[in-house]
């Protein structure tokens, strides 16, 4: 990568963010956000690439929404992580988080894969971007990847009440996971809001409650507990 | 070695013995899943259904996730008494109840491929009706894929590993997901709104 990117500012997508924004029709936001603010890069990797736009194309339900991402793809709003960073190096990245992150819960004596390889993909972009010193953020929409990097106790808590038996944690592998910067397609709106990029009639708390709820009920992992206190908090930032 | 001794179980097309557990925890659920049907009772199967959920979330094997879809499907399909108008049903219930008494003799057998295909052929004998009947039986299986999912994404895989796992869209996984209360779990609450917040406007300006 040159120098010419250390004034950009990376928000790597995971695929979930990008299917909770487009069922939540706010898609739009990130272009808007692109024309105000062409510093910031929207990246996503091939394995996400595959899952948001390869995969649903061949489906007809979510063909639509697929093309809507292509667009956006070609557009360059939203831009392919091999025009940054060599794929080979983000493949490699890719799979060691794999083999990581699939030895850190074990139940029954099995080891259980709890990420997916888009998932780790985009980790490793993350990672990889943040050692060449740029600024980033990991925006992930889904639960488990989340947890993994911000409080794997809890998500260790969670599976063992979940399936009621118990979980062998390997804390010392799960500490390779820290000091991931992640936020979600909630924050980006957030962002979208506070910059007057994301408006639409009624009082600011309408608002913030419509995309929220939008969001989360469209897949964002985000409580109704948190949504309420945003409503409060947002309009002071 | 996990997935050599996978390889080797395909290959044998027998299970292996540290898959044992799995076996006779599915041939106990297809045995009552076999009296269950008998009854009609679609509370019961449902029930079955859910306890396969824990063993596929570990496990993620491909047997214990179809039978789990299988079952939850055709508690679905028995609460619905009109589909029995439909013409094939009586061909549809008389392949579905042979393979699934072929499935529970493969299980006793350990003959792991026989199983297999037994499971397939039902996809198939779906796949053979005509008419409504089909589009409705394939609605409902889709829908079972998408619902199990969805417990399984509760328990803590990731979403992409889950719709991988259940061979369905994470589009339609998040479509379904967002509408439980997965995300109100106090566990799932791993930072403060004010620390997102100011980490996204620290970054973006």
């Amino acid at each position: 990568m040159t120098n010419n990117n250390h004034s950009k500012k990376f928000l790597v997508l995971d695929s979930s963010t990008v299917i909770s924004l487009s069922l939540s029709e706010l898609l739009f936001v990130l272009e808007e956000i692109k024309k105000k603010f062409p510093e910031i890069v929207f990246l996503v990797s091939d394995d996400v690439i595959n899952e948001i736009i390869d995969r649903p194309l061949a489906i007809k339900r979510f063909k639509l929404e697929a093309l809507i991402v292509k667009k956006l793809i070609n557009e360059r709003i939203i831009e392919i992580s091999s025009e940054f960073i060599d794929k080979k190096e983000v493949e490699k990245e890719t799979s060691r988080i794999l083999e990581i992150a699939g030895t850190i819960f074990r139940a029954k004596g099995e080891y259980m894969q709890i990420v997916h390889r888009g998932e780790a993909s985009c980790i490793a972009l993350y990672r990889i971007l943040k050692k060449q010193n740029e600024k980033a953020l990991l925006v992930v929409d889904e639960r488990t990847t989340r947890m993994l990097c911000e409080n794997p106790n809890n998500l260790h808590r969670l599976l063992e009440s979940k399936l009621h038996t118990k979980i062998e944690y390997a804390y010392e592998s799960a500490d390779f996971f820290r000091n991931i910067e992640i936020i979600r397609s909630a924050e980006i709106c957030a962002f979208a809001f506070r910059k007057k990029i994301l408006r639409f009639p009624g009082s600011a708390s309408e608002n913030i409650d419509a995309f929220l709820y939008a969001l989360k009920f469209h897949g964002c992992s985000i409580s109704s507990e948190e949504i309420e206190e945003e409503k409060q908090i947002l309009p002071k930032i | 070695m996990e997935k050599e001794e996978q390889e080797k179980e395909t290959k044998r097309g027998t299970f292996s013995e540290s898959k044992d557990e799995i076996r006779s925890n599915l041939l106990r659920i297809l045995i009552d899943a076999k009296k269950a049907i008998r009854t009609e009772d679609s509370f019961a199967l449902l029930e079955l259904s859910n306890r396969t959920i824990h063993s596929a979330s570990i496990h993620q094997d491909s047997d214990n996730i179809a039978v789990a879809v299988l079952i939850y499907a055709i508690s679905k399909i028995i609460s619905r008494t009109d589909y029995r108008e439909q013409e094939d049903w009586p061909k549809f219930y008389s392949q579905f109840s042979q393979q699934l008494d072929n499935s529970i003799q493969n299980l006793k057998l350990k003959n792991l491929h026989g199983f297999r295909e037994n499971i397939a052929d039902i996809q198939k004998s779906i796949d053979a009706l005509s008419g409504h009947l089909r589009d409705y039986i394939k609605d409902v299986f889709l829908r079972a894929s998408i619902s199990k999912a969805s417990r399984i994404y509760e328990h803590g895989i990731s979403m992409s590993q889950t719709a991988s796992m259940l061979g369905i869209m994470p589009w339609e996984l998040a479509e379904y997901a967002g509408r439980t209360g997965i995300s109100d779990v106090n566990l799932s609450i791993t930072q403060g709104i004010k620390t997102r917040l100011k980490r996204t406007f620290d970054v973006l300006g």
